[in-house]
């Protein structure tokens, strides 16, 4: 860095319109030796400066220390969001199982067929019997039906009206 | 903002945040336990963190008003001119060099406004904005500021270097 170049920086410091880089050139320019002898105040100023920010420094490591704090936290969040998802996937699957229990409950279906019959044979002499009634029932009132023939006989004998009718009509036409 | 990003974004603000609250404590334990509170909150804010334009700034102010909470507490007085303990930490143990110890007591004679806005700047390299935020002034003020204590330190020092006599 030159003369002219620090003396003009220094100037800017001065008023208070250096950069913090213009001021880390400083720095760096009179933590040297060897500087001429109008620089030397200044010289000193800027190694109190540097003494006073390793005082300043922390005395410990500040990443590592908010790192763990952070860590810490987000332990503790997530220990909680597990927490809350399992409560409510334990809610959700206790509402699902209350209420099939409850459909299950109302909605019970009737058994369509019911065994009612433990020996096979009972079982065989009971439709038998069952289908015997069911024949008999029939074979009772399919013999009412018979009279049903003579009505279509009637009919037969009405279907000559029809065919005066017929005869009717052709002498009206030769006319 | 993921954890990744918090750690990538702000933690690196940490040393800084540390300086700025040992400067404005005096005491580095308080200074520590400042600094873990600022960061809890920052942590707990963190989805609107990505929102704003500068991290910095916001953690000056919410760091400025721990400290200030802090002070009044060790005050137990409401309103404490809080700039009057700021930078005169009892925590100074090198004097092994004559001219430093010179410069600390010019540093000391300074107003308390310019001595910690010296500090901030020299010392802890906040911006002005940074600055400004920290000791409620604007930041042409701060440079104002700033200009009249650095000419008067170098002044004080040509004289000493030319005539051997401290202060005024």
């Amino acid at each position: 860095m030159e003369y002219q170049e620090i003396e003009e920086i220094l100037n800017r410091y001065l008023e208070g319109e250096s950069t913090l880089e213009e001021e880390t050139i400083l720095k760096e320019y009179f933590s040297r030796a060897g500087l001429p002898a109008e620089h030397l105040e200044m010289k000193e100023l800027f190694h109190y400066f540097a003494e006073a920010n390793r005082e300043a420094a922390p005395h410990f490591d500040v990443s590592a220390e908010l790192n763990s704090v952070i860590e810490n936290e987000w332990e503790k969040e997530t220990r909680g969001r597990f927490r809350r998802v399992l409560a409510w996937t334990g809610s959700v699957a206790a509402v699902f199982v209350l209420s099939f229990g409850i459909y299950q409950y109302i909605e019970k279906p009737e058994p369509i067929v019911k065994d009612t019959y433990q020996d096979p044979k009972l079982a065989y002499l009971e439709t038998k019997r069952a289908l015997l009634l069911v024949s008999r029932t029939m074979n009772r009132n399919t013999a009412s039906l018979k009279y049903l023939s003579e009505v279509d006989e009637s009919f037969n004998h009405i279907k000559k009206v029809a065919e005066i009718d017929k005869v009717i009509n052709s002498v009206k036409t030769q006319q | 903002m993921t954890k990744e990003e918090f750690q990538k974004q702000v933690i690196p603000l940490g040393d800084k945040m540390y300086r700025v609250a040992f400067r404005l404590l005096g005491n580095s334990e308080t200074a520590k336990d400042v600094l873990q509170e600022l960061f809890l909150k920052l942590w707990e804010m963190r989805d609107e963190l990505h929102k704003m334009t500068c991290i910095d700034a916001f953690a000056c102010t919410v760091l400025k008003n721990k400290c200030l909470d802090k002070l009044r507490l060790q005050k137990d007085t409401v309103d404490v001119d809080a700039l009057k303990t700021m930078g005169n930490n009892p925590e100074t143990v090198f004097e092994q060099n004559e001219g430093i110890a010179e410069i600390r007591k010019l540093i000391q004679m300074l107003p308390d406004k310019q001595r910690v806005i010296m500090q901030m700047r020299d010392i802890d390299c906040c911006t002005f904005e940074e600055i400004a935020l920290l000791v409620d002034t604007s930041v042409n003020n701060v440079r104002v500021q700033l200009c009249i204590a650095r000419k008067w330190i170098k002044e004080e020092l040509v004289k000493i270097y030319n005539y051997g006599i401290p202060g005024n």
